[in-house]
């Protein structure tokens, strides 16, 4: 769906602390959750490389869960920094959405 | 964060279970591509991988490169999106590596020309620092045991008493630095040759006198002498073959002519020819 890699990776951080911001998720859940959404074509390490940026500039925390099937989980989930950068995000993004559509509408 | 790796006892008492071989081989093999990452977030890095990994349901090493491409493709991918900054030493042409050392020669001479004793040492540092970083990046490509090129990078630096000193940087396979020599292989594996820094003393602050630096291996690297106005001739012999990234088109037997632009006015240098045997590498 969203083919454009340049335009992809501009809006990527937003993407993934959106399929955040209504709980924790591991990585092969947000994963799948991006391709659902349309970013069907995103390797795992862009992924996993976004959510270790992300933790590092203090917008996500981690923690390990438990599992039986193999190795501790890795969960992610925003921080109250990441919340807040999460709303400002899409706030430009909206704006930006609104120029284009209205460049759009232009004779 | 606390940290739980893979075998260790989970809170609770869950068993962590192993992952197949080969994931562990792929997660292995991104994190020795990570070089430079601290060394925990380089181990974080393994485990996460392999925490991946089973989650996506993959069994095995071949299942990992299908579905994920190889993991220097993995690890290169995972560098560029978490934004961490690419390791290692420049591979610039030999030939630029080399200007560099000019530009140290120069800089040896722009003192000679302008020096004043007092102040020698403080210029003479002044002028170093000025020169490009550190000059890591020299690059002179050695055959290994199965006539492989590597590449072992040189770095010149000043310790600031009118020593020069040329480490070789760590670019052998398995290399570790230990007693700040880089020794190559293990009692298994020996190595080809055993690099070792080498220390330059200049004798005299009117000249930059490269002498009797020994290769571990028997073979020796000629000294030179550089001085205002003199054409430089420098050559590295002895059964070890030196292989140089040499220009387009040249030969086995051809010999790399390199002239520099010197300003005159600054009497720098007036010219200067550094000629390396070539050598067959293959």
């Amino acid at each position: 769906m969203v083919q454009d890699s340049q335009l992809r990776k501009g809006v990527l951080d937003l993407a993934v602390m959106l399929v955040l911001q209504h709980g924790e998720g591991y990585g092969y859940e947000l994963n799948r959750a991006l391709a659902e959404a349309g970013f069907d074509d995103l390797g795992d390490a862009t992924i996993y490389g976004t959510l270790r940026r992300l933790e590092q500039s203090g917008w996500l925390q981690s923690r390990l869960v438990p599992s039986t099937d193999g190795p501790a989980r890795k969960y992610y989930a925003l921080t109250t920094a990441g919340r807040r950068r999460l709303t400002e995000g899409m706030t430009q993004w909206n704006e930006l959405v609104s120029v284009m559509r209205s460049l759009e509408g232009l004779p | 964060m606390e940290r739980i790796g893979v075998g260790d006892a989970l809170p609770g008492g869950v068993a962590v279970n192993m992952p197949p071989s080969g994931v562990s081989s792929y997660a292995s093999q991104v994190g020795a591509r990570l070089k430079g990452l601290p060394s925990d977030e380089r181990r974080e890095v393994v485990d996460d991988v392999q925490q991946r990994l089973v989650d996506m349901g993959i069994t095995s090493w071949d299942e990992a490169v299908a579905r994920l491409g190889a993991p220097v493709a993995y690890a290169d991918e995972l560098r560029e999106a978490a934004g961490w900054p690419r390791p290692g030493i420049p591979k610039w042409p030999f030939v630029v590596a080399i200007a560099m050392v000019l530009g140290v020669v120069g800089g040896v001479l722009v003192q000679k020309a302008t020096a004043v004793p007092k102040d020698y040492p403080l210029r003479f540092v002044s002028s170093m620092v000025a020169l490009p970083a550190s000059l890591a990046g020299s690059v002179v490509v050695m055959p290994d045991r199965t006539g492989e090129p590597v590449v072992i990078g040189f770095e010149l630096k000043n310790d600031g008493d009118r020593t020069v000193r040329l480490d070789l940087l760590q670019r052998f396979p398995g290399a570790s630095m230990q007693d700040g020599s880089v020794v190559v292989g293990s009692e298994s594996d020996p190595p080809l040759w055993e690099p070792e820094a080498r220390v330059f003393r200049m004798t005299d602050p009117s000249k930059l006198t490269f002498t009797d630096f020994d290769d571990p291996s028997g073979a020796d690297l000629a000294g030179f002498t550089i001085e205002p106005g003199e054409t430089v001739v420098l050559q590295l012999r002895g059964p070890i073959r030196y292989c140089i990234d040499a220009p387009d088109g040249a030969a086995v037997g051809d010999r790399v002519r390199l002239n520099t632009t010197i300003d005159d006015e600054q009497r720098v240098i007036t010219g200067a020819e550094l000629t390396f045997p070539l050598d067959d590498c293959s």
